[in-house]
């Protein structure tokens, strides 16, 4: 059945496009996109708890950064008890239910009873990435300052053994592959029952609880749902890179990741999607250029589209699109 | 009309969020003149109060006081222009005392001297909180402190909800007294009619949005049956 | 002895983010503001005493300098940012932070990455309970208890600030009556910043100035408010003392490293029984 909504079709001609990349690209780009597509999936997460849901996550990538750290102490073969257990699948999983767990913690203390009006709950999520950075920085176990190092790329067999994933083609394919699940994933949830509630329930909060929604336990929900997906970006991109440290989990990350969502378009997984490969791609051309100048050019920038472009850019073509189209 | 009307609606049409309250109202007030906004509830009364004093746009239509056009203005410039608005509930800062709502009502003046004149029960109560007064006790300060700023126009919604009948008389005899000393003109919204009408020259109903009629109250008074026409429509 | 000289750094510390909640406080209560850039109104301020140290004028010049200087930033900001997404309030959080990397970024422009240290004048120290005690340190407690009764003052006993609260308790009937409420945002936003640049400048000679002085700042005011709750001006105080005590505590008894995670694991405690903060809100409208 072919999707008639346009935000689809743009999502689906943008993975034609990827798909079709590594026939032209250098394989330089193709590693940088791979990484890229592992923001990407933390981009979409954070659309979706954000865009979608309403809520306002100011220290996201505490998620993301759990999830590599996760991965990364797994695979490493650091946690106690489970040193034999080196399967890269494990690992995805603990960082799923690792970042989601912390996730749904965060959202009982805030979402219950009335709960914190939206912004205070973005602080929250803000304090929390601060603390775990430090935690992170001091905390010798998981490698302080420097982190860890050396962790394992994805092993294709089913206990660390079996062949390892280190050629850009295949990891492109891969990270592209994740990226394109995830997002078609969260959107079928969105459209369904529960992620029209959601929706509703970022609309008017009120008015839905009085329809008798427990609008706390859908918000720790979906905020679970969103934290864990930012683990698995996470562990994406640990197995890439090799190495996870403070800076994954921290302020100047989730600082980032805002940006991203909020210049790509919050409104629309797709468009913060292809907001934060194409901001990348800016930025690999643009910093080495303007130096210090590239983060004030990239923060007015922000402002301007906080200000005049709430959907984002990418966001607003796809809006445009679809009222041309009527779908 | 012997001088211009000091406000003048006129094909008014504005409402709440996206919908439409008023289809295109239009009465004037003349200097000094008091008119009683009558009708069912919900048939735009305090829409058009709101209308007037620009808590909500017109989307179509226009509001002229003293000749000079008032919609699309901010609230408060409207205010400094003369016009006084004491809403349905009174809106008084309930944690602050009766001295300090009169002074909100001008913040210009020296002391509430001219105010506490009007209405001694304040003057013994300027220490009290505003939420601790009774309702008749709160109605009187929320039309003292309307006229604090010496408006040339007092929008008053249901004065007497909630207060002591003999207490809205009280409020009704010092109200007659200011207005005729001060010409000030007053729009008055209210569902006793007898109020009303013993406070009002001139009588203007509406229905669904719309003025559907006008009448002087000397002849509502002679004539009660025409008041009953009126009002079932 | 020991506990004198950790209860007086305690008490400094708690007055300093006073002083800087204060100014989150008031201009969230009037204009549901939620300033991300608070922070950096604060590092600004340090930076003003480092500018002014540089320039050849002594460091009172700078301290009295500094939330002039701030508060007129916070003037431009306001009006040519804030002003913009008032309808929205989740944009002008964004909006705000957003100002913040800017303002950190031009810092790093201006200043480059690293640190400095301003130097603090020097009042020689005072004997407390048998330890010295630096009599900067008593000062800056002096001006922050100067400023929160100033800024007391202001909204109390002024009729600025009795229309500020009116605007605060409901802003439309105070727009009714003739309260023109844009002016009183832009006003009340620069008070904000200045209350931080003023803190940012007290404490200047005690921290490292650098570019992300004060998102160390930002989050335990944030906290502080959260904890102590916005329904009355004594909140963010009593939440500032919470926050700032037990910081101070733990940091002294352990490292600043548990204090930080005591004192989030605590607040979010403290939001999760109480989501309207630890002070109960008067009866605010009639």
């Amino acid at each position: 059945m072919m999707p008639r909504r346009t935000v689809d079709l743009v999502g689906l001609a943008a993975l034609a496009v990827f798909v079709a990349l590594p026939t032209l690209a250098a394989s330089w780009l193709l590693g940088d996109l791979a990484v890229y597509f592992a923001y990407a999936v933390l981009a979409v997460s954070l659309a979706f708890a954000w865009g979608h849901c309403g809520l306002l996550s100011l220290g996201h990538a505490v998620f993301f950064g759990i999830g590599a750290y996760a991965m990364g102490t797994l695979t490493l073969g650091m946690l106690p008890g489970l040193e034999t257990i080196r399967s890269t699948w494990i690992g995805l999983a603990f960082a799923v239910v690792a970042a989601g767990g912390v996730a749904w913690s965060i959202g009982w203390f805030t979402f219950s009873g009335r709960g914190l009006h939206g912004a205070f709950f973005g602080i929250v999520t803000l304090a929390l990435a601060v603390v775990f950075e430090r935690l992170a920085i001091n905390w010798d176990w998981i490698g302080g300052l420097n982190g860890l190092m050396n962790v394992p790329p994805i092993v294709l067999g089913l206990n660390g053994d079996g062949h390892e994933l280190w050629e850009p083609v295949p990891v492109y394919y891969v990270m592209l592959g994740a990226l394109a699940i995830v997002v078609a994933g969260l959107t079928v949830f969105q459209r369904s029952d529960w992620g029209l509630a959601l929706a509703a329930l970022r609309e008017n909060e009120l008015r839905a609880r009085t329809l008798g929604y427990d609008t706390g336990a859908m918000k720790r929900r979906a905020y679970a749902l969103s934290g864990s997906v930012a683990g698995l970006a996470g562990a994406l991109f640990v197995v890439q890179f090799g190495f996870v440290s403070p800076s994954l989990i921290g302020f100047a990350l989730s600082t980032e990741a805002l940006i991203w969502v909020a210049l790509g378009g919050r409104g629309e997984l797709v468009a913060a999607a292809l907001g934060v490969i194409a901001l990348r791609l800016l930025e690999g051309q643009l910093s080495s250029r303007l130096d210090a100048w590239w983060p004030l050019v990239l923060g007015l920038i922000f402002m301007a589209v906080v200000v005049l472009l709430p959907r984002g850019v990418f966001g607003e073509a796809i809006h445009r699109l679809t009222r041309m189209r009527g779908i | 009309m012997l001088e211009p009307p000091l406000l003048e609606v006129s094909g008014l049409v504005a409402g709440y969020g996206g919908g439409t309250t008023l289809h295109g109202v239009g009465f004037t007030v003349a200097p000094g003149e008091a008119v009683a906004l009558l009708g069912r509830n919900g048939v735009g009364k305090t829409t058009l109060m709101r209308a007037i004093m620009g808590l909500i746009p017109a989307h179509a239509g226009t509001i002229r006081f003293a000749g000079v056009r008032i919609d699309g203005r901010p609230s408060f410039a409207i205010a400094r222009s003369g016009v006084a608005y004491v809403p349905q509930g009174r809106a008084l800062f309930g944690g602050l005392t009766v001295e300090e709502n009169l002074i909100l009502g001008d913040l210009r003046a020296a002391d509430a001297g001219r105010v506490y004149a009007l209405f001694p029960m304040l003057a013994e109560r300027r220490r009290d909180t505003a939420g601790r007064l009774s309702g008749g006790q709160q109605q009187q300060l929320a039309i003292a402190r309307a006229l604090m700023a010496r408006p040339k126009l007092l929008l008053l919604d249901e004065p007497s909800e909630g207060v002591q009948p003999s207490a809205v008389l009280e409020i009704a005899g010092v109200l007659a007294d200011v207005a005729a000393a001060e010409r000030m003109a007053v729009v008055l919204v209210e569902q006793n009619i007898d109020l009303a009408l013993r406070l009002t020259t001139r009588a203007v109903f509406m229905d669904r949005g719309r003025v559907v009629a006008e009448d002087l109250v000397a002849d509502l008074r002679d004539d009660r049956s025409r008041l009953d026409a009126h009002l079932v429509l | 002895m020991q506990a004198a000289t950790m209860f007086l750094d305690g008490a400094n510390a708690v007055l300093i983010l006073m002083l800087v909640a204060l100014g989150l406080a008031i201009v969230f209560g009037l204009m549901n503001v939620i300033n991300l850039a608070h922070g950096e109104f604060l590092m600004l301020g340090a930076y003003v005493v480092l500018a002014s140290g540089q320039a050849g004028l002594p460091f009172w010049a700078g301290l009295a300098l500094a939330p002039a200087a701030v508060g007129l930033v916070g003037l431009v900001a306001e009006g040519l940012l804030i002003r913009h997404t008032y309808a929205r309030l989740l944009d002008t959080i964004l909006a705000t932070w957003g100002l913040s990397m800017v303002l950190r970024q031009s810092m790093v422009i201006l200043y480059g990455p690293g640190s400095y240290s301003v130097a603090a004048p020097d009042l020689g120290s005072v004997v407390v309970a048998g330890a010295p005690y630096p009599v900067y340190r008593l000062a800056i407690m002096a001006i922050s208890l100067a400023a929160i009764a100033g800024t007391f003052a202001l909204f109390f006993r002024t009729r600025f600030g009795l229309a500020a609260r009116a605007a605060i308790a409901d802003r439309a009937m105070a727009s009714c009556l003739g309260i023109d409420t844009r002016r009183l945002d832009r006003w009340t936003f620069s008070i904000g910043a200045a209350l931080a640049g003023l803190a940012g400048a007290a404490v200047a000679p005690l921290i490292s100035v650098d570019p992300q002085a004060g998102l160390g700042w930002l989050v335990p005011a944030f906290l502080a408010i959260l904890v102590g709750g916005l329904g009355s001006i004594a909140g963010p105080l009593v939440g500032a003392a919470g926050v700032g005590g037990l910081d101070s505590l733990v940091a002294a008894l352990a490292s600043p490293v548990w204090a930080q995670l005591v004192v989030f694991v605590a607040a979010i405690l403290v939001i999760r029984l109480r989501p309207t903060g630890l002070v109960a809100r008067p009866d605010r409208e009639a």
